[in-house]
């Protein structure tokens, strides 16, 4: 597996009328303003979006009409321009998504030109720029050549395109000679964003849905915008798909229903306005979309006015190496830390849990955890579980599935909402194609905030090892949270608010002088600014 | 004087009686209209365990778009799968699942659906748990298949 660099910078389909500046310039101009803008991008997100940059070192550049321009915000990187492998391997490529306009939301990520028996991961597949996504395809089978990859940005107001180039080595292999990029510009309108949230539901459908609405909570006679993409499995966009968009209210009656289909890029967006009499309480959108025989359906929450119930959802699902730098490729052996960040924007729910199941390329379950914790009104909760690969892991595609609920389900509890999110294992001989790693900054966000105190509970069982561990475990936490695990491999990671070391198999969390001690041989943890965790062993 | 308060009295209390029994019976048939039920069956198919099941009101018209959530349990009591799906036009949802390795013998599954407007139905079933093979003791198995089977040829 190697890497061959090209003439990096990309070309847009319909290029800008010339301005006398050379396509060199433009590149570092784009990269100087986007080295400047991405702290205060990211000072101003309230997504805790795992960040990092590599100034310098991106070859794909897309953006609106070539260069930098400034009515349009969103810009988009890829590198390396072009990977060959051979047929089996596997190719990696870092997405740098950025946008001047903080005010625009979501951003999404979809693929096109996948060849057959080749399956694209993005790590995240959306976030609020400025964010780095790691873009991993996974080959099986594939007929040697070359293939152009094309990797779709959008948000509901405009979408940028860059292209890469895979290529399988064997006979039939041809040098790829140009990477291109185009950017389109979508509706413009004037809505605020505040803050979003998102869902993907897939189970037994072919096609995934992916899509937010632009705030978490509303006011009667508050305008709503829903937004989203469609794809394969694999991440393939799907043109043309048809979307039919239904939002009921906490009566149950449907207050809104819209049908659309996506675009070229697999989006879609609707706008509806609540009206001045609408009920207060948690809204369900329910999206279902078709295309050729195949569906996919998901479904999200909003509040409009106070919900007497809570509403509580997952944020985002991210999936990192233990150091906390978004990874898709993990080794046989090697730690996987899986962060789940939880908002509640509905009534207090004293006794929440969050369920955390993986499972391995032959759909079997290798790990299944739940954390019992409280979600307060308007707050955010990250819960960390970190799970150790087996020696003899399986090889192949793994699934973390995260849930929330009100309890257990077996006590008559039902799951909020769901997440879903892919890794790669693979044989610690094997070698990987791209390593970029810079500075890693984790954030844990509090929407509002307060002092309180909440009680915690965790039963993990590690299926691996068949052993069942369970803990009792008692830590104040504040803002800076210490952590010591106990693992064969030892670690330490160190970032703004937390550090980790690992020694052998126990799990503590300490925060402001208290200290608590657990064994957990892959155990959650939860962050938040403040709060009481304890742990008990079932 | 006296008889005809008595006889008031008593129309009123009947009055009255009626029209509570009347207002009862009507909020009893909006609790039970919202009512949610679930029936759910399940199945093995080719290693997976496969639970089926439909959700419907109280008048037994199917419920679509109600969130299903699915929890199996072994023999112990430990989580060993969870799910969350939704029901279609028809009010039918499909969660299928493997059990972990080592996993063996009966389990319970527990299902509960949820939709704004209606009453949580809940439910639950037995299941036998599709037993999977370590890989390591798949490959023993086979291995040891393959020889069985050359040795014969040979022996013919």
């Amino acid at each position: 597996m190697f890497h061959e660099r090209k003439s990096n910078v990309l070309e847009p389909r319909n290029p800008a009328p010339s301005n006398g500046f050379s396509k060199k310039t433009l590149v570092s101009v784009a990269l100087l303003i986007f080295t400047i803008l991405m702290p205060v991008a990211t000072a101003l997100q309230t997504h805790p979006v795992s960040t990092y940059l590599q100034a310098g070192k991106y070859s794909s550049i897309a953006n609106q009409g070539g260069g930098v321009n400034k009515n349009s915000g969103l810009m988009l990187l890829a590198e390396p321009a072009v990977v060959s492998i051979e047929a089996g391997d596997k190719a990696e490529y870092t997405i740098l998504v950025s946008n001047t306009k903080s005010n625009e939301g979501i951003v999404y990520l979809t693929l096109g030109g996948l060849p057959e028996n080749t399956i694209g991961i993005f790590t995240p597949n959306m976030g609020i720029p400025n964010f780095v996504s790691r873009l991993t395809i996974v080959t099986e089978d594939v007929k040697p050549g070359s293939y152009e990859l094309t990797i779709n940005a959008m948000n509901r107001k405009q979408s940028q395109t860059a292209s890469v180039a895979l290529t399988i080595k064997g006979a039939e292999t041809t040098s790829t000679e140009t990477t291109t990029s185009t950017g389109s510009t979508q509706t413009t309108t004037s809505t605020e964003t505040t803050t979003s949230t998102s869902t993907t539901t897939t189970e037994d459908h072919n096609l995934r849905i992916t899509f937010s609405t632009d705030k978490l909570s509303y006011e009667t006679g508050e305008p709503v915008a829903i937004e989203g993409v469609v794809t394969d499995s694999s991440q393939n966009s799907m043109n043309g798909a048809s979307v039919s968009i239904q939002v009921e209210n906490p009566l149950g009656s449907t207050t809104h229903i819209f049908q659309t289909s996506t675009d070229v890029q697999g989006f879609f967006n609707d706008t509806f306005t609540l009206p001045d009499n609408a009920a207060d309480g948690t809204y369900i959108t329910s999206i279902s979309a078709v295309y050729q025989g195949d569906s996919g359906l998901a479904h999200s929450t909003f509040v409009v006015g106070q919900s007497t119930t809570p509403a509580v959802s997952i944020l985002s699902l991210n999936i990192t190496a233990n150091n906390g730098v978004p990874t898709t490729t993990f080794k046989q052996g090697q730690e996987v830390l899986l962060s789940v960040q939880v908002t509640n924007q509905g009534a207090d729910l004293e006794k929440g849990m969050v369920w955390l199941e993986i499972d391995n390329p032959l759909d079997v379950p290798v790990y299944i955890t739940l954390l019992s914790t409280g979600f307060s009104h308007d707050k955010a909760v990250t819960v960390e579980f970190h799970f150790f690969l087996a020696e003899n892991a399986v090889v192949g595609v793994y699934s973390a599935n995260a849930y929330v609920s009100n309890g257990y389900i077996s006590q008559g509890g039902v799951f909020f909402d769901k997440e879903q999110g892919q890794f790669i294992v693979e044989t610690t001989s094997t070698n990987t194609t791209t390593t970029t790693t810079t500075t890693i900054e984790s954030t844990t966000t509090n929407q509002t905030t307060s002092t309180t105190t909440e009680t915690t509970e965790t039963i993990t069982t590690t299926i691996t090892n068949t052993t069942v561990t369970t803990t009792t475990n008692t830590t104040t936490t504040s803002e800076t949270i210490t952590q010591t695990t106990s693992a064969t491999t030892n670690t330490t990671q160190t970032n703004e608010t937390t550090t980790t070391t690992s020694t052998s198999n126990q799990t503590s969390l300490t925060e402001t002088g208290t200290t608590s001690g657990s064994s957990l041989a892959s155990g959650p943890i939860m962050r938040e600014k403040e709060f009481t965790w304890r742990s008990d062993l079932q | 004087m006296k008889i005809s308060s008595v006889k008031s009295v008593a129309t009123l209390s009947i009055l009255l009686a009626l029209v509570l029994v009347s207002s009862t019976s009507s909020l009893y048939s909006v609790r039970a209209q919202n009512q949610l039920s679930v029936s759910i069956q399940v199945a093995n198919e080719s290693g997976y365990t496969v639970v089926t099941g439909t959700v419907t009101d109280a008048s037994h018209i199917p419920v679509q778009g109600a969130a299903v959530s699915v929890q199996a349990v072994d023999s112990s009591g430990k989580a060993v799968h969870f799910e969350l799906v939704y029901t279609d036009q028809n009010g039918a949802f499909t969660d299928r699942f493997k059990t972990p390795e080592g996993v063996t013998g009966e389990g319970n599954i527990f299902v509960s659906a949820s939709k704004p407007g209606y009453e949580n139905g809940v439910a639950q079933t037995a299941f036998t748990a599709v037993p999977e093979f370590p890989t390591a003791f798949a490959a023993i198995i086979t291995s040891i298949s393959v020889a069985f089977l050359m040795l014969r040829r040979r022996k013919g």
